[in-house]
């Protein structure tokens, strides 16, 4: 499955799932990404400031930052829209 | 977000989900029927006084109906497995469904349909060549019927080609009709993923702005 997400859908998924602070580990295991997919997306959204990593002691753990929340609202709206716009199907 | 989107979320996948259930039902008739008419045609019973041709070629469709019958059952169980993930957690969903949650959904679904997309467009050829099948099998029973009625054959053998060439053609009409509706389930996704791929440059544009 993780291959017919586009980029756009899998980085929403990290930061939607990253609201509350995620590990790595836990971040790839939601979103079904193996460690060197999940590194380089990860390793993106922190580079672009929709990412934080918080290091407490030994753990590290990431959090969606405010900037986030812009992506995750039009994200959000558009894929709606989408229902909206495009009449349904029914049996 | 609207409860209409929701509620259409609803309705598209409780349909999609019945159709894909009525496809698998009508794939295992196929080749149930298909198993069914092969050995009466290749015995010859109960209908000895039908013409061996007719029989020939009843059995001929029959073998076609069946191959197809297992097409049709392993190709609608793939894509039914996919969905039935999604409609279990909107259904184990209790209380207000946030957006993110339906957006999640949606999300799962168009994957899905990437998944299934080279798919689906055998389900609709393959539903459409077995109910066409099915109907070529009513019209051979009721020529059948009509063949015992000149050669003698009376009571229930007399009736029988008729009740079954009746079914079939039920059958072969209701699968073509199934196959319409996977082919209106395909037309709406497909114009959904069009206009996902026009989002993604706006979905682009917002996440480089930095």
């Amino acid at each position: 499955m993780a291959e017919r997400r586009t980029p756009y859908e899998i980085y929403w998924e990290i930061l939607v799932f990253c609201k509350t602070a995620k590990t790595f580990t836990g971040i790839i295991n939601r979103c079904d990404l193996n460690s060197k997919i999940g590194q380089e997306y990860i390793g993106f959204l922190c580079s672009k400031g929709y990412l934080l990593l918080i290091k407490d002691g030994e753990r590290s753990n990431y959090i969606a930052t405010e900037k986030a929340q812009e992506y995750i609202a039009l994200f959000t709206e558009l894929y709606e829209k989408l229902f909206d716009k495009i009449p349904g199907f029914r049996l | 977000m609207t409860d209409s989107t929701l509620s259409q979320f609803k309705d598209e996948l409780n349909s999609f989900f019945m159709l894909a259930l009525l496809n698998m039902a009508f794939g295992a008739l196929a080749m149930a029927f298909g198993i069914q008419y092969m050995i009466r045609a290749v015995l010859g019973l109960p209908l000895e006084q039908t013409a061996p041709a007719l029989r020939v070629l009843a059995g001929l469709i029959s073998l076609i109906g069946f191959g197809l019958g297992l097409m049709w059952i392993s190709t609608s169980a793939k894509v039914l497995k996919g969905m039935e993930g999604i409609r279990r957690d909107m259904r184990s969903h209790n209380g207000p469904v946030p957006d993110e949650t339906l957006a999640g959904w949606i999300v799962r679904m168009m994957a899905q349909y990437r998944e299934n997309k080279k798919i689906l467009p055998w389900m609709i050829t393959i539903g459409r060549l077995g109910g066409c099948v099915f109907v070529a099998l009513g019209a051979v029973n009721i020529f059948e019927g009509f063949s015992a009625g000149q050669a003698g054959g009376a009571g229930l053998d007399g009736i029988l080609p008729f009740v079954a060439g009746a079914i079939n053609l039920a059958i072969g009409i209701a699968t073509i009709a199934v196959s319409i509706g996977f082919h209106r389930y395909s037309a709406a996704w497909e114009r959904r993923l069009d206009e996902s791929t026009k989002n993604e440059k706006i979905l682009e544009q917002t996440l480089e702005q930095r």
